[in-house]
C-alpha cells in the first residue's frame, strides 16, 4: 500500500526521497559523531587514568623500589575500583608484583588493541631516590566498554534529535508538497476531467497559483483549448458544406436522367446510378448478379465501336464522343463521352438522344425520299451514288446504274389528269422496288424518271435481266380507279461502274443509253 | 613539565644542601663516611648499593650477609641529604608508608657514634655512617658520602 502510494501519490514520493535523504545524511553525522564522541572519550578516560597515576606514582615507585608486594596490591586494589580501569599489572625489574581487574580485557594481546587508539596506559616506574633509575613498571588497561556506554549515552541524545528532525522535515515535505503542489494540480486535474471542453468551456485557475508553473500549466490548457475548438468549428463547418455538397452530388449523381458510370479496361462496370440502368435497358439485380458482365456485352453488335472509342480515349486520354444504338432497338439511340480517370478507370456519361436521332434519322429519310412513292428522290439518289463511286475508288466493287424514263406518261395525264398520273407513278415505284433486290436503291429523280443503283454487280447479264423483267412488267395495264386502266412503257439506259468511275461519267452513260432506248422507239434497254 | 619543574626544584635543593654540607664542613671539617665490619666482605659500597640497602631494598650485603643498617640519629639529616638528596620529614613518610607492609623495616636508630662503632665492630652485616674523625680498627670504611655526593653533583 506504501508502496502505491509512492507509486501514486507526488507528495509521498517527496516524502520519502527528502526522509531517505535526511537519514542516510543522519548516519553519516551519526557515525561522524561516533567517531569523534569516542575519540574524545577515550582521550579523556587516559587523562583521568594519567591523573590516577599521578596521585598514586609515589607510593607505586616505592612499592617497585622495594618489589612490595603487598603495597602494589593495596594500590592495584585502589586502582581497579575505579570504574574506568579494566586492570592493572605492576611489575617490579621484570617480575610481577600485582596483577588484577577484569583478566579477559588483561589477556587480550597488545597487537589487537594496538589499532585502538592510546588503548593502554603503560608507565616506567622510577626508584624514588634516583629519578634516573627504572625499578619498574605499570601498564593499566581502560575499560572500553564504559567508553562504549558514555559514547551510546552522548549518541543517543543526538540520535533522539535526529530522529525528531527527520520526523519534523518528513511531516513538513508531505505538508508543503501536497499544499503548494499535490493540491493545485489535483484540483486542475479534478476539473479538467469534467471540463466539457468541446463547448468551450475553460479551466478555472487555483486561487494562489496565478503567476507560478500551475498557472502557466492552466493557461497553456485553456489556449490549447481555444484553439481546438476553433479547429474543430472549422472542420466541423467544413464537413457539413462537405455533406450538403456531397447529397448535392449525390442527388444529381441519382436523380439524374444522364447515365453515369465508370468502367475500368476490361469493361466491368464499377460504378454507375440509375439512369444507367434505364439507358441501358437493364436491371440492377442483372447488373450486380453478373460481376462478369461487362459494357461490351450491353453494346451488343456495337460492342466493337464501343471498344474502339474506349481504347482511342485512353490512349489520348481526352474525351471521346459517339452516338451509340442501344440493345439492337433501332428508336433507341444514346449520346456517350468517355473521359479519361486513370488508365485503368474511364467515366462514362450517357444521355437518350432517341427523340432527336430519331428525327434526324426521319428528316435525314424525308429529304432524301419522293414524298409520292416513298423511293428515294434525286437528293437521296446523289448521296448514294456518290458513296457508290467512293466506295468502288476504294475496293473495286461494281455496280450498275439503271435510268429509265417512262414512254406515253405525258399521255396519261393529258387524258386521265394528274391524279391518275400520280397513281401511274406511285405503281412504277411499286413495281420498281419489288422487281429490285432489297440492297438495292430505288428513286425517282424526275417527272417520270426513275433510277437504280444495283451494288455488287460483277456484271451486266444481272442488270440486263432486271432490265427485261422491268420492261415486262411496267408495260401492265395499271388501274386508275372507275374501271380504268393506263398503260405505260420505259426507256432504260444501263451503265456498270469500273474503278475509275465518276459521278458523272456514269450517269451521263447512262443517260446517253437511255436517249439511245427512246430513239429506237421505246419499250427496250441500251447498255451504256 | 611538572616533572621537569620538579627536577630543577630538585637540583636547586641540591645545590642549597651542597652549601649545607660545605658549611658543615667547614665548622667540623670532617665528613660522614660508611662502614662496615671488617670481615663484611664489602671493600667499598657505591651509592646505590648504599642506597639501597638503606632504604630498605637489599636485606643483604653484596658479600651475601644479611644486612644491619644503622642510623646515627645526630648525623641522619645530614646524611639522607648526602645520600638521597631528602629532608628527613621525607624519608620518615617513606618509611610511615611502610608500616603496614612489613616487607622492609627502617635502619637500626642509635643515639650515639661510640654505640654505633660497637654495634658495626660486633656485626659482621652492620653498615653505619659515622664522622671521619671518630673510625678506629674495628671498622673499615667502605665509602666517603662527600665523594657519593661528587658523583652525583657531577651527574
Amino acid at each position: 500500500m506504501i508502496i502505491r502510494m509512492i507509486k501514486t501519490r507526488l507528495a509521498a514520493r517527496s516524502t520519502v526521497a527528502i526522509l531517505l535523504l535526511v537519514a542516510l545524511l543522519g548516519m553519516i553525522f551519526l557515525a561522524l559523531a561516533m567517531r569523534i564522541a569516542s575519540n574524545q572519550e577515550t582521550e579523556r578516560q587516559y587523562r583521568q587514568l594519567e591523573g590516577l597515576l599521578n596521585t598514586v606514582e609515589s607510593t607505586l615507585q616505592i612499592a617497585c623500589f622495594l618489589r612490595d608486594q603487598e603495597l602494589a596490591n593495596e594500590l592495584l586494589a585502589g586502582l581497579v575500583q575505579n570504574n574506568t580501569v579494566a586492570a592493572v599489572t605492576i611489575t617490579a625489574d621484570d617480575q610481577v608484583l600485582a596483577q588484577g581487574g577484569d583478566d579477559s580485557q588483561l589477556l587480550v594481546p597488545e597487537e589487537q588493541q594496538a589499532g585502538q587508539h592510546r588503548a593502554e596506559l603503560v608507565r616506567p616506574i622510577y626508584s624514588p631516590f634516583d629519578d634516573a633509575k627504572v625499578v619498574g613498571g605499570i601498564r593499566l588497561i581502560p575499560d572500553r566498554s564504559v567508553i562504549r556506554q558514555e559514547v551510546a549515552d552522548s549518541i543517543f541524545f543526538i540520535t533522539i534529535l535526529l530522529l525528531v528532525q527527520m520526523a519534523v522535515i518528513g511531516v513538513g515535505t508531505a505538508f508543503i508538497v501536497v499544499r503548494l503542489v499535490t493540491r493545485p494540480i489535483a484540483t486542475i486535474s479534478h476539473r479538467l476531467h469534467r471540463l466539457k471542453a468541446e463547448t468551450g468551456e475553460q479551466l478555472t485557475l487555483p486561487r494562489g497559483n496565478e503567476n507560478d508553473e500551475i498557472g502557466q500549466l492552466v493557461n497553456d490548457v485553456n489556449a490549447m483549448i481555444d484553439y481546438l475548438i476553433k479547429i474543430l468549428g472549422t472542420e466541423r463547418q467544413l464537413r457539413l458544406q462537405r455533406e450538403v455538397e456531397e447529397k448535392k452530388f449525390r442527388t444529381i449523381f441519382e436523380n439524374a436522367e444522364t447515365a453515369i458510370f465508370q468502367v475500368d479496361e476490361s469493361g466491368h462496370i464499377t460504378s454507375f446510378n440509375p439512369a444507367f440502368l434505364r439507358h441501358f435497358k437493364i436491371s440492377e439485380t442483372n447488373l450486380r448478379g453478373n460481376p462478369e458482365s461487362t459494357i461490351y456485352d450491353l453494346a451488343g453488335s456495337q460492342a466493337n465501336l464501343l471498344r474502339e472509342q474506349m481504347e482511342s480515349c485512353r490512349q489520348k486520354r481526352a474525351n471521346s464522343e459517339l452516338e451509340f444504338n442501344v440493345a439492337e432497338d433501332p428508336t433507341r439511340w444514346l449520346h456517350l463521352i468517355l473521359s479519361y480517370l486513370d488508365d485503368n478507370l474511364l467515366q462514362g456519361v450517357a444521355n437518350d438522344i432517341s427523340e432527336r436521332k430519331l428525327a434526324e434519322l426521319d428528316a435525314e429519310r424525308r429529304a432524301t425520299t419522293d414524298s409520292l412513292t416513298g423511293i428515294g428522290n434525286r437528293a437521296g439518289f446523289d448521296n448514294r451514288l456518290a458513296r457508290l463511286v467512293r466506295q468502288g475508288h476504294q475496293n473495286g466493287q461494281r455496280f450498275a446504274l439503271l435510268m429509265m424514263d417512262l414512254d406515253f406518261f405525258k399521255e396519261v395525264n393529258d387524258t386521265y389528269g394528274h391524279q391518275a398520273g400520280d397513281q401511274v407513278l406511285v405503281a412504277v415505284a411499286t413495281t420498281l422496288r419489288s422487281a429490285a433486290r432489297k440492297t438495292d436503291y430505288v428513286a425517282r429523280v424526275g417527272g417520270d424518271e426513275f433510277v437504280l443503283l444495283l451494288d455488287n454487280i460483277d456484271n451486266e447479264h444481272q442488270a440486263i435481266r432486271l432490265a427485261e423483267k422491268l420492261l415486262e412488267d411496267i408495260r401492265k395495264p395499271i388501274d386508275i380507279g372507275d374501271g380504268v386502266s393506263a398503260s405505260v412503257g420505259a426507256s432504260i439506259g444501263i451503265a456498270l461502274s469500273d474503278r475509275r468511275s465518276g459521278v458523272d461519267e456514269i450517269i451521263k452513260r447512262a443517260d446517253a443509253a437511255m436517249y439511245r432506248s427512246k430513239q429506237g422507239g421505246r419499250n427496250q434497254f441500251h447498255m451504256g | 613539565m611538572v616533572r621537569r619543574l620538579f627536577l630543577i626544584l630538585a637540583l636547586a635543593g641540591a645545590v642549597g644542601s651542597t652549601n649545607v654540607v660545605q658549611e658543615s664542613m667547614a665548622q667540623e671539617d670532617d665528613g660522614l663516611v660508611l662502614i662496615a665490619h671488617p670481615e663484611s666482605g664489602i671493600k667499598t659500597l657505591d651509592r646505590d648499593t648504599a642506597v639501597n640497602l638503606f632504604m630498605g631494598r637489599f636485606t643483604k650485603l653484596p658479600s651475601g650477609i644479611t644486612a644491619l643498617p644503622i642510623d646515627l640519629e645526630s648525623a641522619r639529616d645530614t646524611f639522607y641529604l648526602q645520600l638521597v638528596n631528602k629532608r628527613l620529614p621525607e624519608i620518615n613518610s617513606y618509611w610511615a608508608r611502610l608500616v603496614f607492609s612489613g616487607r622492609a623495616s627502617p635502619p637500626r636508630k642509635v643515639d650515639h657514634v661510640e654505640e654505633v662503632l660497637e654495634i658495626v665492630a660486633n656485626n659482621r652485616g652492620a653498615i653505619a655512617y659515622v664522622p671521619r674523625s671518630v673510625i678506629d680498627g674495628r671498622v673499615v670504611v667502605v665509602a666517603d658520602l662527600g665523594a657519593l655526593m661528587e658523583k652525583i653533583t657531577g651527574l
